[in-house]
């Protein structure tokens, strides 16, 4: 068994999981944004640094076991917010060189799919990976995941963080706008941009920006949300006919949106495939991603003396191997 | 009556007759994930739009099949039926037919030559139909000259060729380029080639090395 460690962006998180994939303890500390900001990187690595004793000391207790009884130390290395990821790195390279435990350095975003598949029972699923940080369709093929399609610009979570930060809302905006839509009535023209496999979010956003005082709020959610869940569940759609697979699995923070996850499995269903959601305790960020994704690197050998534990702030996901898969 | 063979993402393809010819029917049909208002736009605009350029296309040399006739309000297009095997199912399996990856480049390079983004430039777009490369599926397509414009449709054969092809990757890519650059002409060609590598380096976490620490 391991412990992930978990500081790419807002989230402190710590887990500890078994090889058979077991959840033994999952702690966290979000840090909160005031409203109408953004995540300001040294104050939510300050609120890090912050929580890692009490959040640690939790997962320990939760889990019933002491450091020593680790087989690795697995910790987010990217990509993400450098002094976040700093905290994180240090927190894991200090517990590592301390108890003599292997480091594993783990990509955030496959700690995302490979926990998603894990808790739903995919094997080989095509991935909408959705949150602040990605937006991209991914399929696992030659023993990486790849890249089938993405976002050109802005993420999704970005696109919903910075309209609700215009209109006043604290950040994350996803749940608020969310709830906005449902009182929504008007389906106003905004731009919607697929690009082969590809989408773009920045007209939509800047569309939606100028339209602000000028259409209701509730309005503008619900034709925000409407025009770019439709055109990731394009690209969905897209990924799922081209790549002839029959699992279609949401991941990340955006997954726990209900509107997309309805939109989803109507895609799912024209294309006869089953679709799936990772469950919300585990769809933002979590220790227990990088606790699994370490346990499969680890079980493939993969780890690094702790002296190069370093972190990588740029690190695309599908420059990754994960010879645990075909 | 027509027959379905193939569900695709936006379009069901029936294979019937039309006349005495083998026809496919190309039917967009209603995607109940969307609104219908935007379904509809969509649904209009791409039938509409496609039927042009399959015909404008073959006016500039690429082979695209023959359209025989328009609904908009059944959001259907009837045209000719090519059969045989796609770029995709040649690029797989134990001899793959990189070499059509440049037919794949010139095409490209002519359509851009003349204006016109092909918007979905990916492998199941491209049948070899009795030893003849075609290409459709013109539903994303616009007209262009920007170089951006451009740029993207080179950016999106790259990445098909790397998710979907990630055994011939580079060999579909240096085909690929030979035909673009063949039919383009370097200097320009070059011009389109760098922004493509551009717009893949604007993308999330795309530089390289090691950050921080």
């Amino acid at each position: 068994m391991g412990l992930g460690i978990e500081s790419t962006a807002h989230t402190f998180g710590a887990s500890v999981m078994d090889s058979d994939g077991r959840v033994l303890a999952d702690c966290r500390d979000v840090y909160k944004a005031p409203p109408g900001s953004g995540i300001h990187p040294r104050e939510a690595s300050r609120h890090h640094a912050e929580v890692a004793p009490k959040v640690l000391r939790d997962c320990f207790q939760s889990a019933k076991l002491r450091a020593s009884e680790l087989d690795f130390i697995a910790y987010s290395a990217g990509p993400g917010l450098g002094p976040c990821l700093r905290v994180g790195a240090v927190v894991a390279r200090s517990l590592s060189s301390y108890y003599w435990k292997p480091l594993v350095p783990v990509n955030h975003a496959i700690g995302h799919l490979e926990l998603g598949s894990l808790l739903c029972k995919m094997s080989s699923p095509v991935c909408l990976l959705v949150s602040g940080g990605h937006t991209a369709i991914v399929v696992p093929a030659g023993h990486r995941w790849r890249i089938f399609g993405e976002t050109l610009d802005i993420t999704m979570g970005q696109l919903l963080d910075q309209f609700g930060r215009y209109i006043g809302l604290g950040s994350p905006c996803g749940p608020d706008i969310e709830k906005m839509a449902l009182n929504g009535t008007e389906l106003l023209q905004l731009p919607y941009v697929v690009k082969g496999n590809d989408v773009s979010f920045s007209g939509l956003l800047t569309a939606a920006k100028k339209q602000a005082g000028v259409s209701s709020n509730d309005d503008l959610a619900y034709s925000l949300q409407e025009h770019a869940y439709a055109m990731l569940c394009e690209v969905a759609e897209r990924a799922l006919a081209f790549s002839e697979r029959k699992e279609l699995l949401v991941v990340g923070g955006v997954s726990a949106n209900k509107r997309l996850m309805s939109m989803i499995k109507c895609v799912a269903k024209r294309q006869e495939a089953t679709p799936a959601g990772s469950p919300p305790a585990f769809s933002g960020d979590c220790g227990a991603q990088i606790a699994w994704a370490g346990l499969r690197h680890f079980e493939s050998g993969v780890s690094v003396p702790s002296s190069a534990g370093f972190v990588r702030q740029a690190w695309r996901l599908d420059t990754v191997d994960v010879p645990w898969r075909d | 009556m027509a027959r379905l063979i193939r569900r695709g993402a936006e379009a069901d393809i029936l294979l019937g007759r039309w006349l005495d010819y083998p026809a496919v029917f190309k039917v967009r049909t209603r995607r109940l994930y969307m609104q219908e208002e935007l379904d509809d736009r969509m649904r209009t605009a791409r039938t509409l739009h496609e039927a042009e350029l399959l015909g404008a296309a073959k006016s500039m040399g690429v082979a695209t099949p023959l359209v025989f006739h328009v609904d908009p309000k059944a959001y259907t297009i009837v045209m000719q039926y090519l059969e045989g095997p796609r770029l995709k199912e040649l690029l797989a399996g134990n001899h793959p037919r990189i070499d059509l990856c440049s037919v794949m480049g010139a095409f490209l390079a002519r359509l851009h030559s003349h204006g016109v983004v092909h918007g979905d430039p990916t492998t199941s777009n491209f049948i070899l139909s009795e030893g003849r490369m075609a290409v459709i599926d013109f539903g994303l397509s616009h007209r262009s000259v920007a170089i951006e414009d451009l740029a993207v449709d080179l950016h999106l054969v790259k990445e098909v060729f790397q998710s979907a092809h990630s055994p011939v990757n580079r060999g579909a890519i240096e085909a690929f380029k030979g035909g673009y650059f063949g039919e383009r002409g370097s200097a320009v060609a070059e011009q389109i080639w760098e922004r493509a590598a551009d717009i893949e380096r604007r993308g999330r976490y795309a530089r390289s090395g090691w950050g921080g620490e």
